[in-house]
């Protein structure tokens, strides 16, 4: 064999290598993050509802609102990440932007109660259930589900 | 020949592909990525630059929102942590008048420029630390910063109470944490020992604190200025509105204040600052102003630093280009051994960073300093030395943590 042909075969395997190396770690990416977004709701929040008639109730709507603009309770300030206007600010970046219609239509009531309770483990979202009563929390949820709302289709 | 050539560039090629390939989210720093699982770009805008929620997040005695903190033992991994930063350096030190080179003070060669070992985080609930041992350009290490805080004196990050040795700064304009190479020529980053109370207050943040007496200042020896006197203080703080922060500064401190004479007469040297941290995108743009009054303890010598430092974040989490231009202007008191050699001393500086992973950069950055103020990267006292050389650098290092 002569020594371009043998360049050439090491460059070719080197080539492949790096070609089929970045594919797999590319998928095994991939495969992380889609394995991360799984979002089941555990057992002790799957049956959780939102109190009747609270979707429109606008007392609830404006309880909601306080605590999630940090009126009510300093240590919960939901709109320095999530934004005013339910899109992620740059201090939230990666944050979830509650005025997406998709994620509304999505996720369910008991979901978005269970990650303001326990957060989200891997990202900048704490969990509230230390600081704030479930009752809170449904109001919370009640103001976050109205972004969505103003949104046009 | 050809074809080797062209294999050559496909592979050339191919590997530019790969580093352009997002790494997996790498929860790289032990001390805070395995405690809390979250990747660096949370806390940073760039490594070492912090963002707000990083600030945030040191400010609350490196808790995030809700929680208390644990005991130090109770803490997941070793509460270790280091910063490296190699260097190579080619520099051309220039007469500006004779335009003749100087061969002592030009050099090209490596350097470790700094490497830090630092542990800090919580040691018991509402209780917080940070310990930092420091070595630069490879001076025998020294405890950079060693303090304690008491959190939550006031819920929610409110108010809290540190003591010990610190760096008070701004978190978006910060000498150690900058992303160029070139130090400030601006006194943005002062490492001070003293009490500080400190906290978020809806859009403010602030800190307030009284400190011992300048240690060094202007071109006098350690041996006059003293570090034995707990009468200077400052405060400072930020507002943060549509995702832009205005902040502001004042310090007050006596300089060389155990050593009057004729003309150094212990005065007290001032320090009021003001500055923005805006985005527009991708673009981060932070003009500031500082004006100081009766520096190194000579009355009415003032100095005004005027600074602009924009970075672009060109591919996001791997790019950032940083330019910045300085102008540094001393009035001249006759006599002062702070006086320029010559007026209005400017740094140019341009910077590329790529990140291989969040806690890995490469760099290359041009900077040329002229007027006073050169001395930059000699020592942290040599900032306000005149010595009247044009000096040009270029730098390609690698910097990391782990």
């Amino acid at each position: 064999m002569s020594s371009s042909h043998s360049v050439r075969g090491l460059l070719g395997c080197l080539t492949s290598l790096i070609v089929f190396g970045s594919l797999g770690g590319w998928l095994g990416y991939v495969g992380a993050v889609l394995a991360a977004s799984d979002q089941e709701v555990p057992p002790e929040y799957k049956n959780k509802a939102m109190p009747t008639g609270w979707r429109t109730d606008p007392t609830a709507l404006a309880a909601g609102k306080a605590i999630y603009e940090g009126k009510a309770n300093p240590e919960v300030t939901c709109v320095k990440c999530h934004g005013s206007d339910g899109k992620p600010t740059r201090m939230g970046k990666g944050a979830l932007d509650l005025s997406d219609l998709k994620e509304h239509a999505q996720d369910s009531d008991a979901l978005w109660f269970w990650r303001l309770a326990e957060g989200k483990p891997g990202t900048k979202m704490p969990g509230y259930k230390t600081k704030l009563t479930e009752e809170q929390r449904w109001q919370v949820v009640v103001y976050m589900r109205s972004f969505s709302a103003k949104s046009k289709p | 020949m050809k074809r080797f050539l062209s294999i050559f560039v496909m592979v050339l090629v191919i590997a530019g592909v790969v580093m352009m390939i997002p790494p997996p989210p790498v929860t790289a720093i032990p001390l805070w990525s395995t405690e809390f699982k979250m990747s660096c770009v949370e806390c940073h805008a760039g490594f070492p630059k912090l963002n707000e929620f990083g600030m945030a997040f040191k400010q609350r005695g490196y808790r995030l929102v809700g929680q208390k903190g644990e005991l130090l033992w109770e803490r997941p991994g070793l509460p270790l942590s280091g910063v490296i930063l190699g260097r190579y350096q080619n520099r051309q030190v220039d007469d500006p008048i004779s335009r003749e080179r100087s061969k002592a003070e030009s050099h090209s060669r490596f350097q470790l420029d700094d490497v830090e070992i630092f542990s800090a985080g919580t040691a018991a609930p509402y209780f917080s630390y940070l310990l930092m041992a420091a070595s630069e350009e490879g001076a025998a290490f020294t405890v950079e910063q060693g303090h304690a805080q008491f959190d939550d004196l006031l819920p929610a990050s409110r108010m809290n109470l540190k003591v010990g040795k610190y760096w008070n700064e701004f978190f978006y304009l910060s000498s150690p944490r900058r992303l160029t190479i070139t130090r400030y020529a601006a006194p943005v980053t002062l490492n001070v020992q003293g009490v500080e109370l400190n906290g978020e207050w809806g859009p403010w943040r602030y800190a307030a604190g009284v400190t011992n007496d300048e240690r060094a200042s202007g071109t006098n020896t350690s041996a006059v200025n003293l570090n034995t006197r707990a009468q200077g203080f400052y405060a400072w703080s930020t507002f943060l509105l549509a995702e832009q922060t205005l902040g502001f500064r004042y310090i007050n401190t006596k300089a060389n204040s155990d050593n009057p004479s004729p003309i150094i007469d212990g005065r007290t040297r001032q320090q009021l600052e003001a500055n923005l941290n805006l985005w527009l995108g991708p673009v981060n743009i932070t003009p500031a102003v500082f004006y100081q009054a009766d520096i190194g303890g000579v009355g009415g010598q003032t100095r005004r630093n005027y600074l602009i430092e924009a970075t672009v974040e060109a591919l996001p989490e791997k790019l950032f280009l940083t330019g910045r231009f300085e102008l540094q202007d001393t009035a001249f008191v006759l006599n002062s051994p702070n006086n320029p050699s010559q007026a209005n001393g400017t740094l140019v500086v341009g910077s590329v960073s790529y990140y291989l992973w969040p806690n890995v950069r490469v760099i290359a950055e041009y900077a040329r300093t002229t007027g006073e103020g050169v001395g930059l990267n000699i020592g942290e006292d040599a900032l306000s030395r005149a010595l009247n050389k044009n000096i040009q650098d270029i730098f390609l290092a690698l910097h990391f943590g782990f």
